[in-house]
């Protein structure tokens, strides 16, 4: 209870530290030449530019980011241009920003953004072998664009420490290597994509790293993700399942129906934890909710295996 | 197929079902092989009747591969003999559950209810497939209804729905992606199981349909006869075909909500059963659902075969509409009794007089001009809708410009392609669209999305030239044989478009990021149109304009048919050679600014024909006024419509067309109906 707490602070006192360094920013004491009306056009971008406390003022499809990237807090001052790969034109315009943050895919865009206002290319992180280091990298390149280093260094100093206690708390949970731990099984990290289907994340995702970071052990050796049926998550045995929450009805149906899925063997011992939804791709915030909500399941589970001997 | 075609020229009565037996044994030993991979051969028997609780791979091979291939073997069944059952009461070797748009209406409807109202599909997704599959073939049928029901105008009418529904799709993919991506994976036909759930649910779901399928065979048999024949003999043909397109129709729904889109194989199955020897339609009934639970059994395991070894999923609808589509081109050859697309359509308008004609093409003009006067002088903003003043027309011109310019050239372009298309052809229609050039460079665009790192404008512009050009070399040379007749053109062009349908759910199921770009790419749009290219499509546009007085003679001419044309002196190969080449051009052109997916050019040259305006001049001068006029304002209407999510323009012009089509379909069918 006491490291949930720790953590919780933390993340508190992050977010805090944010808001008051962006009204720093935003009284305009950072030279004239440093970018001061941003748009994004990426949500993954829009997570790195958030942390390093910049509100951009615009950024593509709002409501749906809102929903994804549950680890940001968007302002209503920050105006919605529209489609990620279609952002409106005249409206981006009328917002007179003078950086445009793009990712690779929007290459077709860059020339007729240009004629609005200069243009940098993030993003490559997604594609990295280590997307959360490459994400960190990014974030203090980003910085030194937007004349915030003194930010980007403390939230990714900010992070280390959320993820070292993260990693602690996981070492330290006494049911830890029950179901998975430091020393304990290898994890399938999922994403249920239909009753039949699940995106399961290798080493080289964004999850994969930041399991590895946390000391836990993936039940796949390589690749960053594979698009397959369940079944192939019975071929690890003694594996436990973390899947993000929430679950389409078919889904749920599956689980309580299917009695292929009831004889996989993380079911069958109750080693399977759902994990409030945490962006793919997301950067250093997505990676710090990553970690606490990691912890959070883990501690769940062990309390209530510890309860269920004590009843024993 | 090459061995099935052999089969068909040396019929061999004692061996009629050796195709099926091929596929069926080749299938069993793809399972074979898999099956070996997950269990020792002495546990099978017990895997397969009483598998072990504790055993996880028996317990796998008895609820995951087990009743996939049950369920592989009662869609293949259930598609094959929705094919025989179509394909009879239409008379129309074409007709299945494909090219009628049950699937796309199906898949558009489910579309919808994930967005709108999940709430549909908890208790499961047949209710929401039916009613979507329904509207769709209603609307075919509507459309083809004017044309007597004959076996081309449905395929078109098919087509038709198929892009309509696609637009609609597509929009709602661009708009609530994080929500449909689940639906795109299933969406190409997805097999995989979990336990006999399904495979009951289908098993009782269908044997009613089919039985009384069956039962309908004696007078569905009466078709083969002929409609004058039939009726005399006391037959209610209406009753009959009502009633098998009805079964027909069900059985489709159960199938995609269990499975999703399988494409051909209601094509496939009955064309194969044919070949190898079954005319009458009861041997048909039974063998055409031998052959699809054969044929989709076996694409399965190619399927599960490729996703073993390369580790990437491929929808098995994908690998039955590669394997279906070069089945089109071979029944194409074989086709008896070819619709007659020479034949002239009924003329609903008297024609014009001059005075008439000039003062309708002047309303033309100046419904561009008033188009053209809104898309640079009206928008929306964060404060709602705003006339510009003079200054902030001036400010945003650059904007504003080449998406109008744009617009208007690819308008042009496309409008007299159709135009010529059409009456080449000699069918109302046709559109550039079918020739498969559109589809072509949409090929080439997903190539380079998929193909090369982060490409730019440049690269997307080489690959889609390329596309278009390989696929209209290959029309070219695929319709020199028929000195380039209509029918095997729109025929070679559907075939093109289904492999580009198969590439494009290939790369939509992979499940990478990038396939939103590709929705972006696919749905035609203005949004990228630099100055530059703006300007170079209103040269061509203009070029093109200036061609048509020198192709007026052959307009006029090749419409009266062959026999006629050659009495007058027109070289048919040459004339359609060049006209061909000529559409083929402008198509790419247009294809090559926006992209794919406009119906533009199927929609202005009718317009203008039911404008009452004839000659080959006018009407296309006309068309191309009312194509730039129809584009300029999807153009502007897609920026503002949904603000600030901007609508492709290619999607809007498209709900457009497909909105004009079903209003004229209304308002003359009671016409067609009396003149019949």
């Amino acid at each position: 209870m006491n490291r949930r707490a720790m953590l919780s602070a933390l993340l508190g006192a992050g977010a805090l530290a944010a808001t008051a360094l962006s009204d720093v920013a935003l009284a305009g004491d950072a030279p004239a030449a440093t970018p001061r009306r941003v748009v994004v056009l990426d949500w993954g971008l829009t997570e790195m530019v958030l942390s390093i406390g910049v509100v951009p003022v615009g950024i593509a499809n709002t409501r749906d980011f809102r929903r994804n990237f549950t680890a940001c807090d968007v302002p209503a001052s920050v105006v919605d241009l529209g489609l990620m790969f279609q952002p409106n034109m005249e409206l981006l315009f009328a917002l007179k920003p003078d950086l445009i943050v793009i990712s690779p895919a929007h290459a077709r865009l860059q020339a007729a953004l240009e004629r609005v206002a200069p243009t940098v290319t993030l993003g490559r992180y997604r594609s990295s072998e280590a997307p959360y280091s490459a994400a960190r990298a990014e974030t203090l390149q980003l910085a030194r664009l937007l004349g915030c280093e003194a930010r980007a260094e403390a939230l990714l100093a900010q992070a280390d420490m959320v993820l070292d206690h993260a990693r602690t708390a996981l070492a330290a949970l006494p049911g830890a290597s029950a179901v998975g731990g430091a020393k304990g099984r290898p994890l399938y990290m999922v994403n249920f994509i239909d009753e039949a289907h699940v995106r399961v994340f290798g080493p080289n995702s964004f999850y994969g790293e930041l399991m590895m970071t946390l000391g836990l052990q993936n039940a796949v050796h390589s690749g960053a993700f594979s698009t397959t049926g369940f079944d192939v998550l019975g071929n690890v045995p003694d594996a436990t399942l973390l899947y993000m929450k929430p679950l389409a009805p078919s889904v749920v149906n599956m689980m309580k129906t299917s009695p292929l899925w009831h004889a996989m063997p993380f079911k069958n011992d109750g080693r399977m934890m759902g994990l409030p939804r945490v962006p793919p791709d997301g950067c250093v915030l997505s990676a710090m909710l990553f970690a606490r909500v990691l912890v959070d399941a883990f501690e769940q589970t062990s309390e209530r295996t510890g309860s269920a001997k004590e009843h024993a | 197929m090459k061995s099935v075609a052999t089969v068909h020229v040396v019929p061999s009565r004692r061996w009629p079902l050796l195709p099926v037996y091929l596929v069926i044994v080749l299938a069993a030993l793809l399972s074979l092989h898999r099956l070996e991979d997950r269990l020792p051969a002495s546990l099978w028997w017990q895997a397969l009747v009483a598998p072990s609780p504790t055993d996880l791979r028996q317990l796998l091979v008895h609820y995951g591969d087990l009743p996939r291939i049950a369920v592989a073997w009662l869609c293949g069944a259930a598609l094959g003999l929705a094919g025989v059952a179509t394909q009879q009461v239409l008379r129309n070797p074409l007709a299945e559950p494909m090219t009628l748009g049950i699937f796309s209406g199906s898949y558009l409807g489910l579309s919808i209810a994930t967005v709108y109202a999940p709430g549909l599909l908890i208790s499961g997704r047949d209710g929401v497939a039916l009613a979507g599959g329904a509207v769709a073939l209603a609307i075919v049928f509507a459309l083809a209804a004017r044309r007597g029901i004959s076996p081309l105008a449905l395929i078109l009418g098919g087509m038709i729905v198929n892009l309509c529904c696609g637009a609609l799709s597509f929009a709602l993919a661009i708009s609530h992606y994080d929500l449909l991506s689940a639906l795109m994976i299933w969406g190409g036909g997805s097999l995989g199981q979990h336990d006999w759930s399904v495979a009951l649910a289908l098993l009782v779901r269908l044997v009613p349909c089919v039985a009384l399928l069956l039962l309908c065979m004696r007078p569905m048999a009466v078709f083969d006869l002929g409609d004058t024949v039939a009726s005399s003999l006391g037959v209610s043909l209406r009753m009959t075909r009502g009633a098998a397109l009805f079964l027909t129709l069900l059985v489709t729904a159960f199938v995609v909500s269990a499975v999703g889109v399988i494409g051909f194989i209601g094509l496939a199955a009955p064309t194969l059963a044919r070949l190898a020897g079954a005319r009458r339609l009861r041997d048909r009934m039974v063998w055409s659902p031998l052959f699809g639970a054969a044929l989709l059994w076996l694409a399965d395991q190619i399927a599960q075969e490729f996703a073993g070894r390369f580790g990437t999923t491929i929808p098995t609808g994908a690998i039955t509409t590669l394997l279906g589509a070069p089945l089109l081109l071979v029944m194409l050859r074989r086709l008896r009794g070819r619709p007659d697309l020479t034949h002239a359509p009924a003329m609903q308008s008297d024609p014009l007089s001059s005075r008439a004609l000039a003062l309708t093409a002047g309303v033309c003009v100046l419904l561009l001009l008033v188009v053209i006067g809104l898309s640079l002088g009206v928008g929306r903003g964060l404060a709602g809708w705003h006339v510009s003043r003079p200054e902030e027309i001036g400010a945003l011109l650059f904007l504003r410009l080449p998406h109008v310019v744009a617009a208007m050239g690819v308008g042009v372009l496309l409008a007299l392609a159709g135009g010529i298309v059409q009456r080449m052809t000699g069918n109302p229609m046709a559109s550039p669209d079918l020739l498969g050039i559109t589809a072509g460079g949409a090929m080439g665009l997903t190539g380079a999305l998929f193909l090369t790192a982060s490409p730019g404008l440049p690269t997307f512009l080489v690959w889609c030239a390329c596309g278009s050009v390989i696929t209209l070399g290959a029309l070219l040379l695929f319709a020199r044989k028929s000195s380039y007749a209509p029918d095997t053109l729109i025929l070679a062009g559907v075939t093109i478009s289904a492999v580009f349908q198969a590439v494009s759910t290939i790369a939509v199921a992979s499940d990478d990021p990038r396939v939103i770009v590709l929705y972006n790419l696919l749905a035609g749009s203005t949004y990228n149109v630099s100055a530059g290219a703006a300007g170079v499509v209103a040269v061509v546009a203009l070029a093109a304009l200036g061609a048509v007085p020198f192709c007026r003679r052959w307009l006029e001419i090749l419409p009266l048919g062959a026999a006629v044309s050659r009495g007058l002196g027109v070289n048919i190969s040459v004339a359609r050679f060049a006209l061909l080449l000529l559409s083929a051009l402008l198509t790419a052109a247009a294809t090559l600014v926006i992209g794919p997916l406009s119906f533009i050019g199927l929609m202005a040259p009718h317009m203008t024909r039911m404008l009452g305006i004839r000659r080959a001049a006018p009407l296309l001068f006309v068309s191309a006024a009312l194509g730039a006029a129809l584009m300029v304002a999807s153009d502007w209407l897609g920026r503002w419509v949904l603000f600030p999510q901007e609508m492709p323009a290619g999607v809007m012009a498209t709900l457009l067309g497909g909105l004009y089509l079903i209003v004229t379909m209304f308002k003359r069918n009671p016409r067609d109906a009396s003149g019949s």
